[in-house]
């Protein structure tokens, strides 16, 4: 039963990854294919990675799709403008990082419902992202070395898939062996508890919705470097499904508190369903159908499992 | 002598209540007669509020008799209460933030209705009606949580007294309410006497009490220690019935008394509770102080703004080893003072979370491997967690077992004893010994007057008479904010020190 617990999720994954191989072993089943899919995850991994710090604080961050939004457009404005990449990628993810610690301060220093505090700075965002880009999709006059952060290979594997694998392995580190990221369990577990234990809380809070944001503006400026464009709704998508795959996570390996492994499965299985389902032919509508109904499937069972075990 | 008042209404006879090893109710007898005001009275934690749980079918008891009406019964739950005719007005607070007086006394209830839809002015007359007598000038129409303290008190009064209710108990009613509102309860409490409603009345305040009240129930350690009508009673006679017989201290024995070195806490003219009086206190090197005081008489915030975890109204006014604390609670944690909050589950752990990160929380830095890096290395902390275990006899499955899992009394050695990782010159306890077995309990005493043979001062709020007289080398009482005696162990008993608490409650009514 605690098997089942702690890796049920894991083993869910393996599961679907063995149907698919059973159900088309021709295409899903080729190492070419789950190469691609650590390329497919890897944006929605990052953005992921960096929600996974708010929710271990049990906050959320709404803003995430609207700040990959805005890095894409960003990046692309001063490119375009002759700026050195040098120089602009650091701006844009300095511009991220602001927009973090707004959003962090007023939910730790102002005590507003972060569901609120940040619905409210993405959607100020996302106006000044129109704004910015006029509204229309910016491409073309973009320098080779910054397209090659998205694109192409290194050392074998797809460069994206080198980039998730940095940012999980960093932030794992911080969340499981820095003091910072024990502090941050610590007051997403109890915050009150956390501030008499001497713990700096507001810091801690800002601080983590400030990486939350910097992370999710890293994802926005690789989207760009990999489409050689930017459109200013070009992180819509990535809102829920980083949600989706951080809640299938925090079934996983820690009992109830999201983790960074957990949400780099919870992202793998919503890439491996996408991208086999599509190699089955299965409409894309059918397919939000069916990864809503995964993790809902994964939470009862957790649900149910935690309750006999208690 | 023949007894020829009218047949009690309420006879609860030898009730019993157990929470898990802790017995909250040990044989509790109350009798309470048709139009009677019959005070409830007792220490803090003498099972005055599991009694009223039971009645009100909050808590099942575990033994004896509940008779209502001359029938014996088994009281559900709170709408069975009510349906019998028994009526609670609690300590807590119970109204909804967001609704206004009139909603708040139909809720749950039914509302009067015009054309199948709520008839929102035949509520509001309604609770116009309720009001009249009671608290004519309560707006009706404000939500609750614009109302002051003695305002919602008052909601909850006159949601209590608006049915047709033949027994009314009421839990501390007067705690938060002004004294002219006081005045008018005590009037309406009269009226329902003489219409014939009984009425429980649970006081800490003895004047109210000899005021209001015909007959008295005293509760002790959850035994009824007496029952008897007032007028057989003086002061002296109820408070030591409260206390009962505790020995003498004897808190210096057994180490030398320390000595009058520079304090390593002093507290000059703090600004301090409602009416802002200035509050003084110092604590010497290895001297352990008691904090005693009746529920709500301002400890806990005391310790709470020593802490840094609420704002001191002067902040120079806080003095550690000679130099102001300034703000916030890490400053206290960098300086080596501990603090043990005075609710373990809400305030003191992380229950989903692990032994270990429970006891290193305060003190990660000291665990890294290397100072420079913000990486606690596992095996110190595991050593320490050890050490720890073994200076406190904690029992505990393993270091990554959840904390939720330790019985209560290994939950609070985890809180005292993760602040014992190096030199702690001060040690703020708040309740360090409620609610955990006897042995853990003696334990927890060896350590502390270890610690303070060290050297360290300790002030420790507790509502344990017992345990303040037996550690203690001095008690400080406090009441409404003010500290309003200081007590030796060796020379006071208990009867002195429960009087001052109960004295200084009234001192601010009366001023």
């Amino acid at each position: 039963m605690k098997i089942l617990n702690r890796y049920g999720t894991l083993l869910a994954l393996v599961a679907i990854i063995l149907g698919f191989v059973a159900a088309a072993p021709d295409s899903f089943a080729q190492i070419n294919n789950l190469v691609n899919i650590t390329q497919q995850m890897s944006l929605l991994a990052i953005v992921a990675i960096g929600a996974t710090l708010v929710m271990v604080l049990g906050q959320f961050d709404l803003s995430v799709s609207a700040v990959v939004s805005w890095a894409g457009i960003a990046t692309v404005t001063l490119l375009q403008a002759g700026v050195d990449p040098a120089l602009a990628l650091p701006l844009v993810i300095a511009s991220c990082l602001l927009v973090g610690i707004v959003s962090g301060s007023l939910v730790a220093a102002f005590r507003v419902p972060s569901f609120i505090a940040t619905l409210a700075v993405g959607t100020m965002l996302g106006g000044v992202t129109f704004w910015v880009s006029d509204g229309a999709t910016l491409f073309g006059g973009l320098p080779e070395a910054f397209r090659n952060l998205g694109r192409g290979e290194t050392l074998g594997l797809p460069t994206l898939t080198w980039w998730m694998i940095a940012v999980a392995a960093l932030v794992w580190l911080v969340l499981d062996r820095i003091e910072f990221g024990r502090r941050l369990y610590a007051i997403g577990g109890n915050r009150e508890a956390a501030m008499l234990a001497g713990v700096p809380v507001r810091r801690d809070m800002i601080g983590a919705f400030a990486l939350c944001a910097a992370f999710a503006g890293i994802a926005g400026i690789l989207l760009a470097a990999r489409l050689g464009s930017a459109h200013p709704t070009g992180g819509g998508s990535y809102l829920l499904q980083a949600y989706a795959a951080v809640f299938l996570g925090m079934t996983a390996f820690r009992d109830g508190d999201a983790n960074v492994p957990g949400t780099l499965v919870g992202t793998a299985i919503i890439a491996v369903v996408a991208n086999g389902l599509t190699i089955l032919g299965v409409p894309a509508y059918l397919q939000d159908v069916l990864t809503g109904a995964i993790i809902i499937a994964a939470v009862l069972v957790r649900q149910t499992a935690g309750r006999r075990a208690a | 002598m023949p007894d020829e008042r009218p047949a009690p209404l309420l006879d609860v006879t030898g009730l019993t209540k157990r929470f898990g090893g802790v017995v909250a109710l040990d044989g509790v007898d109350l009798a309470v007669r048709p139009g009677e005001v019959h005070a409830l009275v007792g220490e803090n934690g003498a099972g005055k509020s599991t009694l009223i749980k039971c009645l009100s079918g909050v808590h099942q008891p575990d033994g004896g008799r509940i008779v209502w009406a001359g029938a014996s019964r088994r009281i559900a739950g709170p709408r069975e209460a009510e349906a019998l005719g028994i009526s609670f007005i609690h300590q807590e607070l119970n109204v909804v933030p967001t609704f206004t007086a009139a909603e708040m006394l139909t809720l749950g209830r039914r509302y009067p209705k015009r054309f199948g839809l709520v008839d929102r002015g035949a509520m509001l007359r309604r609770a116009r009606a309720v009001a009249a007598d009671l608290a004519p000038d309560l707006p009706l129409t404000t939500p609750t949580f614009a109302l002051t303290a003695g305002q919602r008190q008052m909601v909850e009064i006159l949601r209590a007294i608006s049915v047709e209710a033949r027994l009314i108990v009421m839990d501390e009613p007067t705690a938060s309410l002004s004294r002219g509102e006081a005045e008018r309860l005590h009037r309406t409490v009269r009226q329902l006497s003489a219409q014939g409603t009984a009425v429980v009345y649970v006081s800490h305040r003895l004047d109210e009490v000899f005021a209001l009240c015909r007959q008295v129930t005293v509760l002790r350690n959850g035994k009824s220690v007496a029952s008897a009508p007032l007028s057989s009673m003086d002061r002296v006679t109820l408070v030591r019935h409260m206390s009962g017989d505790v020995a003498e201290g004897e808190g210096g024995i057994g180490r030398d008394r320390p000595s009058a070195a520079e304090p390593v806490l002093a507290v000059k003219d703090l600004p301090f509770g409602r009416a802002r009086a200035p509050l003084s206190l110092t604590i010497a090197p290895g001297e352990i102080v008691g904090l005693y005081g009746l529920v709500g008489a301002g400890r806990s915030r005391l310790l709470r703004t020593i802490w840094g975890a609420e704002p001191a109204a002067d902040g120079t006014a806080i003095r550690f080893q000679g130099r102001p604390l300034g703000r916030g609670v890490a400053t206290r944690v960098r300086a080596g003072i501990a603090y043990v909050p005075e609710d373990r589950r809400t305030q003191g752990l992380v229950l989903r979370h692990s032994v270990l990160a429970n006891a290193t929380l305060p003190h990660l830095r000291r665990f890294r491997a290397m100072a420079a890096l913000p990486v606690p290395a596992r095996r110190r902390m595991t050593d320490f967690l050890q050490s720890l275990g073994q200076a406190l006899n904690l029992r505990f499955a393993g270091p990554d077992a959840a904390v939720a899992t330790l019985s209560g009394g290994n939950q609070q050695k985890v809180l005292v004893g993760r602040w014992m990782a190096g030199q702690i010159p001060l040690m703020l306890l708040d309740e360090p010994t409620r609610g955990v077995d006897v042995g853990a309990k003696r334990q927890l005493h060896d350590a502390l007057r270890t610690q303070a043979g060290r050297g360290t001062g300790i002030l420790m709020v507790s509502s344990d008479l017992e345990e303040v007289l037996g550690i203690a080398d001095r008690v400080l009482v406090m009441a409404e904010g003010r500290l309003v005696g200081t007590f030796d162990p060796a020379t006071s008993g208990a009867g002195a020190i429960l009087d001052a608490a109960f004295a200084g409650q009234g001192a601010e009514a009366a001023a």
